[in-house]
């Protein structure tokens, strides 16, 4: 598998998205780029692989993707980018003990922050984007799309 | 509306140096940018000096704000506008944490404390307005008489009737969208006919959850037991015309502004981003008001062009000129220094900075009040979670609001707040939604579909309640300069010293406790946290607050009878320099509970009809 095509997979796990709605956002290029310009390729590599190996095991995701000490916070960051099309700067202490660049915190693109999944998720959209038209405030939001049942940890 | 296409660029400092114009007008922001139009459309010559980045407002320059505004991390509300260390604005990012004892330095204003204001305004073509949220509620009549009212702050030397005429102007030029009921509801009295340019924006679905839950709730403030109820806000943003208006002329949007045809009147989409800037220019910005001045032929324009000295004939006490410092890059402090002359002068640079220019020039002043009484509303924030999804994120920032409590005779005893329910959610206090995930995956370490789910949930149904609370003028909260603060271009940076006065704080008080009784009614869990270390808290009564700043700012040359009781007259002419006008909020002796820019704007219509006719 490619690695764009391995990054949607692992995203679609962790965002709770269907790839066509992850894909539809134009940003999943971006996203993995800026993943590799921030974190170390053998460390991309290892999440990706850890998080496939955990498909259908739900439940071990928190405990040995999130909260492992060298993947969980870039896997954590992943969410973030998604949600907020934000690259969130990884503390020093992670990123002297990984051996990572210091990329700042900052919007990937200005199509990133448009596309953002917590502006959808919420039936809204990104303040200076994607407007629903005049006087759609007024309407009962719209129910949110169901998400696949059976990727959850709750 | 087209912008002439070059008229930012027609004519420079040597050129503008050499002519004597009817009118010199300091500041384009939409005090500047109506005195300029009714000046011009009058017959006389203006110079518009402004210290902004001067390129001609096109549609592309415009979407290069949005463009900047996207991409940054921290979208604070003056984020579409590049820094401009030639002439700075203030940002609440700026702001440090202050040392008890020490000066806030760090930000534009230098705050000496102890509480630090986190107002802004904005230094560019167009002025605050291309930033700002556009409610537009006019004051009531009682806001002009606080002290034979209420025995409080000051009178206006001119009343609600005298001003009505020029409210009904500048509804018109900003293009405000009302239904005129509604507004005759809370006690504002209209002509029988009139008819707002176009129909009320419509509230929205969280507006009526709050209704709803609010039904029959009533508070007692002052012994008088006053209704809550959601009523929507007057607003400067395109909606549908109202085919009634102005005897059955009706009304044309005005839309996008540009140097070519673009399409008319483009309604608001409900972007939700109203502040810091609106995608579609739905929105009123002053930058349609200057367009139209232009396309008279009578008006220049000199940008990148900072006033920093007023000269007076001490022979007579008139304004001989007025100094500029001209640049060529914001980044770079090379500049040349020039004397603009005129017949009059109109200082509109808003009441921060037209305080600072004067004190700067170290004018003499009779009253000794300019500076003084300095005024901008109290802010406290109050943020709660629905017990149902109610569609946050959606609509103008703000369509509805409960106002009742603008009025009343508590007022004698504290301030009076109007509270106006977000439809942005709890950004304003805590960064939502961003805060919002960094919270589920970083604490709760959510993912996944449970991530999804708890994170639309807990974004649509946020309720944030913004009180807007009454400040009066109190002569010790001012704006000073010091020499020992300067920006780039070696003009005094202005020294702003704010306390929130206890009568505001009695408000902020009820305000606190009406927000509880609201969130009960709603069955919504409060949230709401003030942190002591916020250099905007502010303990009263044993109980603390965080105060944001209000950005409506006004009162540092207020209007008055005599000249020693204020800065200018009923027509805003100083007492003391008889060419010279100071217009905007800064010559409000009172604030009440309403947003200020419809009002100065009426003001600059009373203004212009009496220079013109002195002019004549
Ligand atoms: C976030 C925000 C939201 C707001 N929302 C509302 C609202 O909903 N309703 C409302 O009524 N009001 C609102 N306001 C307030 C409103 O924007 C102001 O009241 C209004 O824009 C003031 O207009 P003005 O022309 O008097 O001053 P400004 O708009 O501040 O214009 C002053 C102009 O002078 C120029 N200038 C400054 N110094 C100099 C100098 N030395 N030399 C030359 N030029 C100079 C500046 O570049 C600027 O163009 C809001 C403000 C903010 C910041
Ligand atoms: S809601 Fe959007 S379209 Fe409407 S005025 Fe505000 S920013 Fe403009």
């Amino acid at each position: 598998m490619d690695r764009l095509k391995e990054f949607v997979a692992v995203s679609e796990r962790l965002t709770g998205h269907r790839h066509i709605e992850l894909m539809g956002t134009g940003s999943a290029e971006e996203y993995l780029q800026t993943l590799r310009r921030a974190v170390p390729e053998d460390l991309v590599e290892d999440l990706l692989a850890t998080a496939h190996d955990l498909d259908g095991h739900e439940d071990a995701v928190t405990v040995e993707l999130l909260a492992d000490p060298r993947l969980g916070p870039v896997a954590k960051n992943i969410i973030v980018l998604w949600y907020c099309g934000t690259w969130h700067q990884l503390n020093d202490d992670w990123r002297q003990t990984y051996g990572a660049d210091p990329v700042d915190t900052h919007v990937v693109s200005a199509n990133a922050y448009l596309s953002g999944l917590q502006w959808t998720v919420a039936r809204a959209h990104a303040p200076g984007g994607n407007m629903q038209g005049f006087a759609a405030w007024a309407d009962r939001p719209a129910p949110e799309a169901e998400a696949e049942p059976e990727r959850t940890n709750r | 509306m087209r912008f002439p296409t070059g008229a930012a660029t027609r004519t420079d400092l040597e050129t503008a140096a050499e002519r004597t114009y009817d009118a010199v007008v300091i500041g384009a922001g939409v005090s500047g940018a109506i005195m300029a139009n009714e000046l011009s459309t009058a017959g006389k010559t203006v110079l518009l000096i402004d210290a902004g980045p001067g390129e001609d407002l096109t549609v592309k320059g415009y979407e290069s704000y949005l463009e900047t505004f996207y991409r940054q991390a921290v979208k604070d509300n003056q984020s579409p506008y590049p820094r401009n260390p030639n002439a700075p604005m203030p940002r609440s990012v700026d702001i440090g944490p202050v040392a008890p004892g020490q000066p806030e330095t760090s930000g534009y204003l230098v705050q000496p404390g102890p509480y630090i204001t986190d107002t802004t305004y904005t230094r560019v073509l167009g002025g605050t307005t291309m930033h700002w949220e556009a409610k537009t509620p006019r004051f009531l009549p009682e806001d002009f008489e606080m002290n034979t009212k209420f025995g409080r702050g000051a009178d206006w030397p001119i009343d609600y009737d005298e001003l009505e005429p020029y409210y009904r102007e500048a509804e018109r030029e900003l293009g405000v969208a009302a239904d005129v009921d509604s507004q005759r509801e809370i006690g504002l009295p209209f002509p029988d006919d009139y008819v707002f340019p176009m129909h009320g924006i419509p509230l929205s679905y969280l507006d009526q959850v709050v209704d709803t839950g609010i039904d029959g709730t009533t508070v007692e403030l002052g012994g008088e037991r006053l209704p809550l109820k959601v009523r929507p806000y007057p607003q400067a943003r395109n909606g549908v015309p109202n085919p009634a208006f102005n005897d059955g002329e009706g009304y044309r949007p005005v839309g996008a502004v540009g140097t070519h045809r673009t399409d008319e009147g483009e309604r608001c989409q409900g972007n939700n981003n109203c502040v810091p800037i609106c995608p579609v220019q739905a929105k009123y910005h002053a930058g349609k008001t200057l367009a139209k001045a232009l396309q008279t032929g009578r008006v220049e324009l000199l940008t990148q062009a900072v006033a920093s000295k007023v000269h007076i004939d001490p022979a007579n006490g008139r304004v001989s000129g007025i100094e500029v410092k001209v640049y060529y890059d914001p980044d770079d402090p090379a500049h040349e220094t020039g004397m603009i002359t005129g017949h009059t002068f109109v200082l509109a640079a808003g009441a921060i900075e037209t305080a600072r220019l004067l004190l700067a020039s170290d004018l003499p002043s009779t009253s000794g009040l300019v500076g003084r009484n300095l005024m901008d509303h109290a802010y406290l924030l109050n943020w709660a979670l629905l017990p149902e999804v109610a569609g946050t994120m959606r609509g103008t920032v703000c369509t509805g609001g409960i106002v009742d409590l603008r009025g009343g005779g508590f007022r004698s005893g504290q301030a009076a707040f109007s509270v106006d329910i977000h439809n942005d959610g709890w950004g304003w206090a805590t960064g939502a939604p961003y805060t919002d995930l960094l919270h589920l995956v970083d604490d709760h370490n959510l993912f996944g579909t449970g991530l999804r789910r708890d994170l639309a949930t807990r974004i649509s149904s946020q309720l944030l309640l913004a009180f807007m609370v009454e400040v009066l003028p109190t002569e010790t909260n001012r704006v000073t300069v010091d020499p020992a603060y300067k920006d780039q271009l070696g003009n005094m940076r202005p020294v702003v010293s704010m306390t929130i006065p206890e009568y505001s704080m009695r408000g902020v008080a009820a305000a606190r406790q009406v927000s509880k009784l609201i969130f009960q009614r709603l069955g919504a869990k409060d949230f709401t946290r003030y942190d002591p270390a916020d250099p905007s808290y502010v303990e009263f009564d044993g109980e603390g607050y965080a105060i944001r700043g209000g950005n409506h700012l006004a009162g540092t040359h207020i209007m008055g009878t005599n000249k020693r009781n204020s800065v200018v007259d009923a027509n805003q002419r100083s007492w003391d320099h008889e060419n010279l006008y100071l217009v905007g909020g800064g010559s409000m002796p009172s604030i009440g509970s309403a947003n200020v820019t419809l009002t100065l704007a009426a003001l600059c219509y009373r203004t212009a009809k009496s220079m013109i006719s002195e002019l004549n």
